[in-house]
């Protein structure tokens, strides 16, 4: 009796013993695999700041760079015109193809031109195209990749003739004076290329004239004759989200100091950088740079493309609107303001759809400011004439430009007009987009006729 | 094979290990561990290579913190100068977006956007020679004032003073929150026996403590870091008397902000550096105490 107990015990024990074993290979198979794979709580933080590797290539600056409006002069009082951004224009551009094989073609000594001799060669048959800023045509040589006559003139506008022999017209920023290139043989005939890609029901344009109204207007800016009925535009928020951007920017966006403002803008910073989220979706980013170096206009028109796309992307339909400099002397950083075109017609606003400032050591600052056009708003509604345009200008000349003499008109056009980054998701109204030449940038609203200011030089 | 025998060794065994690995765990996963005194000493000979010379005990430890989230101290302008200056004729002598000011016979009370509150005696009687305070008198009275006008934050906490003149003593004080300091949030005040000649307040709406911690700078380090920056600023040899750890917030016209922790190295003659807590960056060099 007394055996079989304590044998009972011994087994007991055994089973009690057996299972300790088990349990302490488990803790210790446990500890060591947390050892192992775990890492300490204070230490799962990353101190790396820098900004994420572009993902993609950027857009092509043929592309970017191409003009806003090629016209077709064909003898006729009002002229056909392209806008950019829409199908025929894409499918005549061809990523600027035939426009970087006249650049190639351009030989033998500039001329300075005289405005009849302008006038003659747009009664035709030539192609003009209107571009959004003025480039140095050196640097137009290097976006499409030719050689051509060593030169530093700014230029903002093709005329080229058709027929044989070719000729091709620039005209000169600032001055607005034009200058003449010969073509070789071997170049493309435009002329022949546009008549074959422009609808017999394309938009017609004729040349403006200040008339009576007392606006000086540049001879050659070209306007939309009778301009359709628009309809307001009603916009949707940024689809890339913008909050999700914020990873774009930093790494790790847990070491984030967030300041949360009055008016629900968020702020982010990492003590280097900063990132303000507007309530609209807008964003903007900056990251100061002192620097002295002469900065480079197309390097910072690549390096502005790249940071958009990696940082939300460009529309399809982008261009570069302008560039500038922050500075007055030669040594400041460049601006790149970047637009998109709906329908053919120019998003525009008071800072850009998107605006880059870029360093020479990288981008020091970044707006993007979206709202993506869903469709009309309401019926089409009567836009005012380009001569109405002018009228509502001289009324409203001293609210504009206080005493100032704003100078010539040098472009004008039916545009949309994007608000600024604190707006919400208000309609897209139509707008005339006047520019003059001593750098004053004012909108029109296409249905009242209400002038304002858009950018003081 | 004796099992029970090799059991037994198995289970002491794993015992051992089981002790030893949970020992090595814990330790790594404690938030607090301390420089060594030569990694202290060897900090010390750094810093006074850039003329920073240190008197005071420096904190060793190294820990893991958030950021601390703040709100404005939300508070009607016109109840405020009417505490501190009383409720009769008191007007508004300016009014904006930024700033509000408000006076009567007694003084001015101006109040920015951003929560700082501004008061200004305006009675000055001539001194009395006879009862000079001293610096525990000078802090009743001035704790005495607020109390009595429900401005005296139970969070204060008593910083620092300095006797300008006899009698006459330069007050200041810190808020704090979860027994760390909040320098941002800061009382200061001219006090001597005829009351408070003039105070600067603003505070805080503590919202809480961050969810990510990130690991601080030893004061040590950060000291190291920030030594070239002081020494290019002050530009002459000075003494570190007091080094503490707070956070350091500005006073913004926000909803809701994160605020940096800081050392907060403090020199002779009521000099005070905030240095980053986690990069080692120079935020602020008070020079002045008002």
């Amino acid at each position: 009796m007394h055996s079989r107990e304590s044998t009972a015990t011994g087994v007991r024990l055994d089973k009690w013993l057996d299972r300790l074993l088990a349990l302490l290979v488990c803790i210790s198979l446990l500890l060591t695999s947390t050892l192992w794979l775990g890492v300490p709580r204070w230490a799962q933080i990353t101190e790396t700041w820098t900004i994420a590797p572009e993902k993609t290539d950027p857009p092509p600056l043929d592309t970017l760079l191409a003009p806003g409006l090629v016209l077709l002069h064909d003898g006729e009082a009002t002229r056909r015109g392209l806008r950019a951004g829409t199908d025929d224009f894409l499918r005549f551009w061809e990523n600027g193809q035939d426009f970087a094989r006249i650049l190639s073609g351009i030989t033998g000594q500039r001329r300075d031109v005289a405005l009849a001799e302008i006038n003659r060669v747009r009664a035709g048959p030539a192609v003009e195209m209107l571009f959004g800023d003025a480039y140095a045509l050196s640097d137009l040589f290097r976006v499409f990749r030719v050689s051509g006559p060593e030169t530093d003139i700014l230029v903002d506008r093709f005329i080229l003739t058709g027929g044989s022999p070719r000729r091709v017209y620039m005209r000169t920023v600032p001055k607005m004076q034009y200058v003449s290139y010969e073509l070789l043989p071997e170049a493309p005939d435009l002329v022949v290329s546009l008549r074959r890609h422009i609808p017999e029901g394309a938009p017609l344009y004729k040349e403006l004239t200040g008339g009576t109204s007392g606006v000086a207007v540049n001879p050659g800016t070209f306007v939309l004759s009778g301009p359709p009925p628009l309809s307001p535009l009603s916009v949707g928020r940024d689809p890339t989200g913008s909050t999700a951007l914020l990873s774009t920017f930093f790494v790790d966006v847990t070491i984030l100091r967030r300041i949360e403002e009055r008016d629900g803008a968020l702020i982010y910073s990492d003590g280097q950088r900063g990132v303000r989220i507007y309530p609209s979706g807008a964003i903007e980013y900056g990251q100061p740079q002192s620097t002295e170096l002469e900065p480079d206009k197309i390097l910072a028109i690549e390096r502005a493309a790249a940071f958009a796309l990696a940082h939300g992307g460009l529309p399809a339909t982008a261009y570069v609107d302008r560039i500038s400099l922050d500075r007055p002397d030669s040594r400041g950083n460049t601006v790149v303001r970047f637009g998109f075109r709906y329908a053919g017609m120019p998003v525009v606003g008071p800072r850009g759809i998107i605006e880059v400032t870029v360093s020479p050591k990288g981008v020091e600052s970044f707006v993007r400011n979206f709202r993506l056009p869903s469709g009309p708003a309401g019926p089409p509604k009567r836009v005012i004439s380009a001569e109405e345009v002018l009228i509502s200008i001289a009324a409203a000349r001293q609210q504009l430009f206080s005493d100032q003499d704003p100078g010539q008109i040098i472009s004008m056009q039916l545009a949309y007009l994007n608000s600024g980054p604190e707006e919400g998701l208000e309609p897209l109204v139509p707008v005339w987009a006047v520019e003059f030449d001593l750098g004053h940038s004012i909108v029109v609203n296409a249905y009242t006729g209400a002038a304002e200011r858009r950018v003081a030089p | 094979m004796n099992w029970p025998r090799a059991r037994a060794i198995l289970i002491i065994s794993f015992l051992a290990l089981d002790l030893f690995l949970g020992y090595v765990l814990l330790d790594s996963q404690r938030e607090f561990s301390e420089l060594t005194a030569s990694e202290v000493q060897q900090a010390i000979e750094t810093a006074a290579e850039y003329g920073i010379l240190v008197s005071s005990q420096m904190p060793r430890r190294v820990m893991a913190v958030p950021f601390l989230v703040v709100r404005p101290q939300e508070a009607d302008a016109q109840m405020l100068a009417e505490r501190l200056l009383g409720p009769e004729q008191v007007h508004t002598v300016q009014s904006s977006k930024e700033l509000s000011v408000w006076a009567n016979d007694e003084g001015q009370v101006t109040i920015l956007s951003t929560g700082v509150v501004i008061y200004n005696r305006a009675k000055i009687e001539p001194r009395t020679q006879s009862t000079p305070l001293d610096l525990r008198a000078a802090r009743a009275a001035l704790e005495k004032f607020l109390s009595e006008r429900g401005m005296f934050p139970g969070d204060a906490r008593f910083d620092f003073a300095e006797e300008m003149s006899p009698g006459v003593f330069f007050l200041r004080y810190y808020q704090e929150y979860q027994g760390y300091p909040v320098f941002g949030g800061y009382i200061t005040a001219t006090v001597d026996e005829r009351g408070v000649e003039n105070m600067r307040k603003i505070w805080f709406s503590p919202v809480g403590l961050g969810e990510q911690r990130r690991l601080l700078m030893t004061a040590p380090d950060a000291l190291v870091t920030a030594a070239p920056e002081i020494a290019n600023q002050l530009g002459r040899t000075v003494t570190l008397e007091s080094v503490k750890f707070g956070y350091l917030s500005e006073a913004l016209d926000a909803r809701q902000w994160d605020v940096l922790p800081v050392w907060r190295f403090g020199f002779s003659d009521f000099m005070f550096v905030y240095v980053d807590g986690y990069s080692g960056e120079v935020l602020k060099i008070d020079t002045t105490k008002r």
